[in-house]
């Protein structure tokens, strides 16, 4: 080993790698197990393997192979979109009273109002579909495909600020740090395509509320697993992945020259150390330069018919947008890509909601349903589970003034909706149930944890099994709770 | 090469077999032990230490084969950790006693606890591999569930329903054996005496027996059955029990002599009528994954449905290629497959026949490949096959005759096919679960459709010499008309085909238009030729230190700012109007000023409500131009950019004042009515 204290110093940051390197004598190998790294490469879970298109099995066979997730961000009011209480018609204007409240603790924003104005949705409510599920005529296409839908009605979460909120549904913890869902899927269950990323990540701005909540990009983080595991964000516009092409004047030919030589080098530095992250690095440039090739391929669109347009609608001509990323999404699917994670913004509305939420459906109404429908008539859906829904509800009461047509509403946890829709979903049903006040859950209440339970469920994996092992715990996307939802398996 | 890795699998699995070693010999040790005190045994003392000492390495050995089988994965949590510090611990103190055994004289009581402790851990050992009831299933009464028994009609309801209920919830507290609260569940005659409380239950009236208030009690209640703790009754359970109770709540009759409502009727057809079909009611057994990984690594995509599934799921999708390798491989496998992926393949009508090598195929994926119905003819019933995709295929009512027999297909997707109406009707007859997906009813939903605007694309919109634009619409049937004059553009207008240049102040208006689609509505963007750009500007308001740009001189930086307010190009002033006065160094001719503003009401911000405009050449004395009132909103409008514009004829100037008016207050609708409003100005463009 040489002696300059650089390589030294390499070596002490590698400590634990070199150990499970060398963990081949017995007590090595309980030492290299308490360090997390299992001693046949491989984890409760089936598989720490560095190549992630090795086939990983699941540990059942699973009735979704992939998901398309149109996170909704802001947290869009349930009110005026699928919870119907006609209660609130009645009470408008009146205040809530402390008996269904019950000392709910409110954001800074609502906190000093005096009193909480009772606000019914100003749009209509009606019933859809043989299964007779409620949506305003904020959906007018959504609605259409009713019975195609799980409305899930009885959602709540322990987070009532955005980020924790976004953070405890992506990653099962409100705390940062923790992988996302995509990554966990990609972890537990492998890549079906070497050319494109297990977890693909689009971003859309809302026109309802433009300046809106920000994302973070750690939301499609890998936390602590390898990361080769993260989410790879597809932008719009000339350069898709960013850092993707090759400079000016680089042709193919010398970047596969350079790969190699880089890779040669690589793996010297593996066999000296053995840090695993090496040779994440190395497959990594590979996936980058397969990418080259496929990832243009994915953004062409060119040769999408017409009929195509007039599903997504014309917003799926506009780069950027949710409906053409919803397009992408069913793209990505069809390349077997495992999870698809959309991120909508601008549905936080404290104040001027109606106009907003106006907005907001436009942007993403016909693109969901067009997307469902699209994978439907591909025999996609049988297979692919798409989720909509936001991180957390919205207050039943109004946020600032009550006027006959505008009012705002707050942060609420304590209930809210989203919709599931294919891979292993019981069609056409809604679950749950809200009181009459729409502002505490009666019946079948739905955690965040149950949710993601349920969505490990559908691919095969027991979310108490899919473990990693991490500073001497083992952590689950669960975390330490989490119940499979079965009513509304099919 | 063999991996390190792989020698501490082979150990650890060696587990199953070495585990008896310490089972027998420990226990034959203790045998001796104790045989070895009566008079006709005694010579065999002297060879117990050996053998103790045997079964004490037999032990250890065991335990650490058993961690490292542990590793493996794959166990129940819980009764592995039981096993693992069973072991751990029979593997210590077969330790401690070989070495403490002429010491202790609790030698004996240590060596009976070994023999107790070994026992537990062999149990649990032996739950792990074969389940926990495995051995005391014998024993356990046999109940009848999960069977058809034909008609929900002829269930027994108290033999089938309730005493099942009893038996797995109840009776371990309440038997003959161990009466708790007085009260036997096993028997009918106890059953209908109740305990010490009273009758278990009466007939007809669930809300005042016994039994359901016991368990509807929240769970802390001391009285709450089964205690807390204890596994409690499901909600179908619960239900069942009720309905039981409100009806006769005797022992012999029939579900036909109780009323069904659709509820009761759901769970028994749940517990009953739950026939294995399919694939499920196929044994099969399970392919070697070294076989699968051969078999991947020349170039397959085969692997099982689930760890422990027979069945295998077969992906070819996508493949620019299939050869006959590929296909003979995956016959070497043929039953186990069930799921076969061949869609967006060149699959021609030749490679059909041999699918028929997959008798045991559930679902089938097609859609995208170049068969027809020649080639779907040689295809025999596949009977299982549940899922048939081809889409996108050259198939018509031709193939209706083989699509008949296959019995148990659930979906069928036909989009893009050239089935008729009557043909797909006829063959839902034929098939009653069937659901065809044809997309037809797609069009109808998505009917509406007006193209999109194109975009107008430039990398700036203030430009000094020219400028090239760029429009855009990802939609390749439209064909794209602009105008260049400010003029409504239409289908006579001029054909966008290249990115073209401007050399002057040009307002841009482009419209889409396709056959079958609406057309667009109209995109308008503007663009300044900057001949003149200003020396400097000063303003008579210092603008708030959030949002003061670069200075005065951002106003007059040919660079504009974005809808987001904070992205320093914007300046802001609250509830104060400003005036800019810009300096041209020597006399220009001027004939338009435009203001460059940001509306976005909710946090506060107006376009200005009015400009005013003078023009000077000293500096000194200014000549009143140009003034222009514009609208105060009357409700909340969409955040938006525009630029105000203040013509005047045109005169000759070096200086040019610039009155930009604030709306002051936000208007009587505003959420904060009243509140001094914000101005947000990112240019001031003088023509």
């Amino acid at each position: 080993m040489n002696n300059d204290p650089l390589s030294k110093r390499n070596f002490i940051l590698n400590r634990r790698a070199f150990l499970s390197k060398t963990s081949i004598g017995l007590g090595a190998a309980a030492l290299s197990s308490l360090l997390g790294v299992g001693c046949f490469n491989k984890s409760e879970s089936g598989g720490i393997s560095l190549n992630p298109s090795d086939i990983k099995i699941p540990h059942f066979a699973p009735k979704a192979k992939r998901v398309i997730y149109l996170f909704q961000s802001g947290g869009p009011s349930q009110l005026e979109l699928f919870d119907y209480k006609p209660l609130l018609e009645k009470m408008r204007g009146q205040d809530l009273p402390e008996s269904i409240r019950k000392g709910q603790r409110l954001t800074g924003m609502t906190s000093g109002q005096k009193n909480f104005p009772l606000a019914s949705s100003i749009f209509k409510f009606k019933q859809y579909g043989e299964s007779g599920t409620w949506f305003s005529d904020l959906l007018p296409y959504t609605s259409q495909i009713a019975d195609d839908l799980c409305v899930v009605k009885s959602m709540y979460t322990e987070a009532i600020n955005h980020d924790p909120a976004i953070t405890f549904f992506q990653t099962g913890s409100q705390q940062p740090g923790r992988p996302s869902m995509g990554s966990w899927l990609s972890y537990g269950l492998g890549s079906d395509n070497e050319n494109l990323p297990t977890f693909c990540v689009l971003v859309s701005r809302g026109t309802g509320r433009p300046d809106g909540q920000p994302l973070y990009s750690r939301l499609w983080g890998n936390g602590f697993l390898h990361s080769l595991h993260q989410g790879v964000v597809f932008r719009s516009g000339a350069d898709p992945v960013l850092y993707l092409q090759d400079p000016k004047g680089i042709d193919k030919l010398t970047r596969r020259k350079m790969l190699d030589q880089i890779a040669s080098l690589n793996q010297k530095q593996i066999e000296e150390f053995g840090d695993p992250e090496i040779s994440t690095r190395i497959a990594q440039y590979e996936m980058a330069y397969r990418m080259q090739t496929s990832v243009p391929e994915i953004m062409d669109i060119s040769k999408e018919n017409q009929g195509t347009y007039k599903m997504y609608g014309p917003d799926a001509m506009v780069p950027g947008t949710f409906a053409a990323n919803c397009l992408l999404a069913r793209r990505l699917i069809e390349k077997d890509v495992k999870f698809v994670q959309l991120y909508h913004m601008g549905w936080d509305h404290h104040a001027d909601l109606p106009n907003a939420m106006k907005g907001q459906a436009n942007d993403v109404d016909q693109a969901s349903a067009a997307l469902i429908t699209d994978l439907k008539q591909r025999g996609l859906l049988d297979e692919t589970l798409v989720i909509w829904g936001g991180e957390f509800g919205r207050t039943n009461y109004s946020q600032g003034d009550l006027t006959n047509t505008n009012y705002g509403r707050d942060h609420h946890p304590r209930c809210f909706s989203i919709f599931m829709a294919g891979g292993g979903i019981k069609p056409g049903m809604s679950y749950g149930e809200t009181d009459d006040f729409g502002y505490n859950i009666v019946e079948n209440p739905v955690h965040v944890h149950d949710f993601q339970a349920t969505l490990l469920h559908l691919l095969g994996m027991d979310h108490e099994k899919l473990t990693y092992k991490y500073q001497g715990r083992r952590f689950r996307l669960t975390d330490v709770s989490g119940k499979i939802i079965k009513d509304i398996l099919a | 090469m063999i991996e390190p890795t792989e020698i501490l699998q082979f150990f650890g699995r060696l587990h199953t077999v070495v585990l008896h070693l310490p089972i027998g010999i420990l226990l034959l040790a203790f045998i001796m032990e104790i045989s070895s005190r009566f008079a006709t045994f005694e010579k065999l003392k002297p060879v117990i230490p050996f053998i103790l000492f045997v079964g004490m390495v037999a032990a250890i050995l065991t335990a650490i084969f058993g961690y490292l089988l542990s590793e493996e994965g794959g166990y129940e949590q819980e009764i592995l950790w039981n096993h693992k510090w069973l072991g751990i611990s029979t593997a210590i103190l077969s330790t401690l006693l070989y070495f403490f055994r002429k010491k202790g004289k609790y030698y004996l009581a240590v060596f009976t606890g070994l023999i107790v402790l070994l026992i537990f851990t062999g149990h649990t050992g032996g739950s792990i591999t074969h389940g926990s009831d495995f051995l005391f299933e014998p024993f356990e009464e046999k109940i009848i569930e999960d069977v058809f028994v034909g008609n929900i009609d002829d269930i027994k309801v108290y033999p089938q329903l309730i005493q099942p209920i009893f038996k797995s919830k109840c009776v371990s507290c309440h038997n003959a054996g161990k009466v708790k609260g007085g009260l036997i569940l096993t028997d009918t005659t106890s059953l209908k005496k109740g305990g010490d409380t009273g009758p278990s239950f009466i007939a007809g009236q669930p809300a005042n027996s016994l039994l359901i208030k016991a368990i509807h009690l929240p769970l802390e209640d001391d009285k709450h059955m089964p205690p807390k703790g204890k596994k409690q009754l499901t909600e179908e359970e619960q239900k069942l029990l009720r309905w039981w109770i409100s009806g006769e709540a005797e022992f012999i009759k029939t579900v036909v002599d109780y009323p069904v409502d659709s509820e009761i009727e759901a769970i028994l057809k749940n517990k009953f009528v739950r026939k294995k079909s399919g694939i499920e009611a196929i044994h099969i057994e399970p392919v070697a994954k070294s076989k699968l990984a051969l078999m991947n690594s020349k170039g397959l995509n085969v692997f099982p449905l689930g760890v422990n599934s027979p069945w295998l799921e077969a992906r070819l999708s996508g493949r620019k290629e299939l050869s006959t390798d590929n296909f003979k491989l995956l016959k070497t496998v043929a039953e186990n497959i069930t799921i076969l992926d061949l869609g967006n393949t060149p699959l021609n009508d030749k490679d059909v026949q041999q699918l028929n090598a997959f008798p045991n195929l559930s679902k089938l994926f097609l859609e995208q490949t170049n068969i027809s119905d020649a080639g779907f003819k040689t295809i025999k019933p596949l009977k299982n096959l549940t899922y048939l995709n081809l889409y996108s295929c050259n198939i018509t009512d031709k193939s209706i005759p083989i699509l008949q027999q296959f019995k148990n297909l659930k979906t069928l997707y036909l989009w893009q096919t050239k089935f008729s109406d009557e043909g797909i009707e006829s063959l839902k007859k034929e098939i009653p679960n069937l659901t065809i997906i044809t997309g037809k009813e797609n069009t109808e939903t998505f009917a509406n459709a007006q193209l999109r605007a194109p975009q107008i694309l430039a990398d700036s919109s203030m430009f000094m010499k020219e400028l090239k634009v760029t429009l855009k619409l990802n939609f390749p049937w439209a064909k794209i008309y602009y105008t260049l004059d400010g003029s409504t553009p239409d289908s006579s207008s001029l054909l966008y085909e290249n990115p073209f240049a401007i050399l002057t102040s040009t307002t841009i208006k482009a419209i889409a238009i396709a056959d079958s689609w609406e057309s667009s509505t109209i995109s308008e963007a503007t663009f300044f030729s900057i001949k003149k750009r200003p020396k400097s500007i000063a303003i008579d308001q210092t603008p708030n230190s959030s949002y003061k740009g670069q200075g005065a001189q951002t106003l007059i930086d040919l660079n504009l700012g974005s809808s987001d307010f904070k992205d320093g190009k914007w300046l802001a002033w609250q509830g104060k109007s400003i005036t800019a006065v810009l300096d041209f160094e020597k006399p220009v001719e001027v004939s338009a000023v435009f203001v460059s503003a940001l509306d976005n009401n909710s946090p506060w911000i107006f376009f200005p409500k009015g400009i005013q405009v003078w023009t000077s050449i000293d500096n000194k004395n200014f000549t009143p131009v140009a003034s222009e009132q514009f609208e105060i909103p009357a409700a909340q409008r969409i955040p938006s950019l525009h630029k105000f514009k203040a013509s005047f004829e045109s005169t000759k100037a070096q200086y040019i004042k610039v009155l930009v008016e604030n709306v002051a207050k936000n208007p009587d609708w505003h959420p904060a009515a009243d509140q001094p409003s914000w101005l947000f100005l990112d240019e001031i463009i003088v023509e």
